[in-house]
């Protein structure tokens, strides 16, 4: 499966999409979607992945390892994916973000951090 | 760290609604499938529209995980009878041997299997080792939290074990090198750490 963005190799506004999702986990202003098997599919709500490894992920990325995508459900929702490799490992974090800064939102919201082939 | 408080307001992605609504913090029982508990009293944004739960704020992980770790189950395996002798020398090296030392040093075991896919993959290649072979004709029984075998069963689907057996004689012929034969001081080191406080 190719993970390839739209933008090749380059970021493109990948860049700044994954260091506001480093920044939310540095602050601690993120938040889990609530999913009732989330401890299968988002191994940092449950602490089987640190917050440590999981910003190390994100800044090992390149390029071809991120995608921006819309949601099938809820529809259309700009979402974040992440394919970072950790040795033979790959990893997929995905992510969707709120900036509204007339509101106190939560920064980052996480909706799946596991390894791929899950 | 953000800390959130109840009642106050914040604005989610509805699971449930399927749009961005406006949510307030409150504090709810949380149901979970895998494992299938009930955390209470846990700190959420809920959804001002549908009343559910869209959002779980960082701060209130550590409730979620100390609700996953309620339930215990027994683990049952098999083992050759050398790969017992391998687990009390574990037990010897990293918690003194004592006499509760074997539920710690498995579970410590189980778990790093379960949560680093990189050790996982190790204890697959060390399953073709010679020392992982034999007759299983000695019993290990420990007490586990379900949680830890949850994520050991997933992990093992993911590296292509075909059960909880098997990935008990890959850890304890992995540890045989990591642990025994120093091959990896920062595990033996965490282990023992880990087993001070156990």
């Amino acid at each position: 499966m190719s993970h390839i963005s739209p933008g090749g190799e380059a970021w493109g506004s990948g860049s700044g999409q994954r260091a506001r999702v480093v920044q939310s986990l540095t602050t601690g202003n993120y938040g889990h979607w609530y999913r009732e098997d989330a401890f299968l599919k988002n191994w940092l709500a449950f602490e089987r992945i640190s917050e440590e490894k999981v910003i190390a992920l994100l800044q090992r990325c390149n390029g071809t390892q991120y995608r921006p995508g819309k949601q099938k459900s809820p529809a259309g929702t700009e979402v974040h994916e992440f394919f970072p490799r950790d040795g033979d490992v790959e990893w997929y974090i995905k992510a969707y973000l709120d900036d509204d800064s007339d509101f106190a939102v939560i920064e980052a919201v996480f909706m799946s951090v596991h390894p791929s082939g899950v | 760290m953000k800390i959130w408080k109840k009642d106050e307001e914040t604005r989610v992605l509805c699971p449930h609604c399927e749009r961005k609504t406006d949510a307030v913090f409150q504090r709810r029982s949380v149901p979970l499938s895998s494992p299938n508990v009930i955390a209470e009293n846990v700190l959420v944004a809920v959804c001002r529209e549908c009343d559910g739960i869209a959002v779980i704020p960082r701060q209130s992980t550590p409730k979620l995980r100390e609700a996953a770790q309620m339930p215990k189950e027994t683990l049952n395996v098999r083992v050759p009878g050398h790969l017992e002798d391998v687990l009390y020398l574990l037990i010897d090296r990293v918690a003194q041997g004592s006499d509760s030392g074997k539920s710690p040093v498995l579970r410590y075991l189980l778990h790093e299997f379960g949560n680093n896919p990189a050790f996982a993959r190790r204890v697959k290649l060390h399953l073709e080792d010679d020392l992982a072979q034999g007759p299983a004709d000695q019993d290990v029984s420990v007490r586990v939290p379900s949680y830890i075998l949850l994520a050991v069963d997933q992990m093992a689907g993911i590296v292509g074990i075909r059960n909880r057996s098997e990935v008990v004689r890959g850890i304890l012929a992995s540890a045989k090198e990591d642990v025994l034969e120093e091959n990896d001081p920062a595990l033996s080191g965490a282990m023992a750490r880990a087993m001070a406080v156990a």
